[in-house]
C-alpha cells in the first residue's frame, strides 16, 4: 500500500501531531503512523472520524485516483 | 454500528488476534515437543516446572510480539501499565537476586540433567524480566517519536 502523504499534509496543516490526531479519533499514535505509512488500511468508521477531525472529505484523504 | 468499547483500537485488535493465533500454535508446538521428549525418556524438569516454564515462555513470546507491533498498551492505559511493568521488573529482579544467592550458597541449577527449583526460578526470572525490559525500550522509542 502507498504512503498516505495527503493525510500527513492535512494533519500538518492543522498543526497536529500524530498523537493529537490519535487522541482526537480514539486510537493510539502507532495506528495513525501505520495509516500514514500505508501499513494499515483503516475502517470506514475511522476514515470518517479522521476526515471530520481534519475538516476534509473522504475523497481528499483516502481516494486514490490511480485505482480507478 | 457496533462500537469498539475496549481499550484497544481496531488495528491493535486485528494484530492481537493474529498474535493470539501465533501463541495458540506455539502452545501446541511446545506441548508436542514436550510429549516427544517424554516419549524418548528425556526428563528435563519436574512436571509442574515444565508446565510453568512452557506457560511463561508462551506469555513472554506473545507479550514481546504485542509490544513490537504496538498492540500491548491500549488507549489511556499507559499509567496503569507502566506501574505494572515496574512491579514486574522489580519482582523478576528480586527472583533473579534470590536465585543468585542460592547459587552462591552452593545450590545448583541442574541435578542429574534435570532442572532444579532454583534453575526453574532463574529461567522464570529471565522470562518475566524480558517483558518489562522490552516495554521500557518501546516506551523510550515511543517518547522519541512523539
Amino acid at each position: 500500500m502507498a504512503k498516505n502523504l495527503r493525510l500527513k499534509a492535512a494533519r500538518a496543516a492543522k498543526d497536529m501531531t500524530q498523537k493529537d490526531l490519535a487522541d482526537a479519533v480514539g486510537v493510539v499514535r502507532q495506528t495513525i503512523n501505520a495509516i500514514e505509512l500505508g501499513d494499515y488500511n483503516p475502517s470506514i468508521h475511522l476514515c470518517i472520524a479522521i476526515c471530520k477531525t481534519l475538516d476534509k472529505t473522504l475523497n481528499d484523504l483516502f481516494w486514490e485516483e490511480d485505482h480507478l | 454500528m457496533k462500537q469498539n468499547h475496549t481499550e484497544f483500537d481496531e488495528r491493535q485488535l486485528q494484530i492481537r488476534g493474529k498474535i493470539f493465533q501465533h501463541g495458540f500454535f506455539l502452545a501446541i508446538l511446545l506441548i508436542f515437543l514436550n510429549s516427544l521428549l517424554q516419549d524418548c525418556g528425556i526428563v528435563w524438569a519436574e512436571t509442574f516446572h515444565e508446565g510453568v516454564l512452557m506457560m511463561m515462555l508462551l506469555i513472554t513470546v506473545v507479550s514481546v510480539e504485542f509490544q513490537l507491533r504496538g498492540a500491548y498498551f491500549g488507549k489511556g492505559t499507559l499509567p496503569g501499565m507502566a506501574a505494572l511493568m515496574v512491579l514486574m521488573g522489580l519482582s523478576s529482579l528480586s527472583l533473579l537476586f534470590l536465585c543468585c544467592m542460592h547459587m552462591a550458597q552452593g545450590e545448583s541449577l541442574l541435578s542429574k540433567g534435570v532442572l532444579t527449583g532454583n534453575g526453574t526460578s532463574l529461567i522464570l526470572g529471565i522470562f518475566v524480566l524480558t517483558i518489562p525490559a522490552c516495554a521500557g525500550v518501546q516506551l523510550i522509542r515511543e517518547k522519541r517519536n512523539t
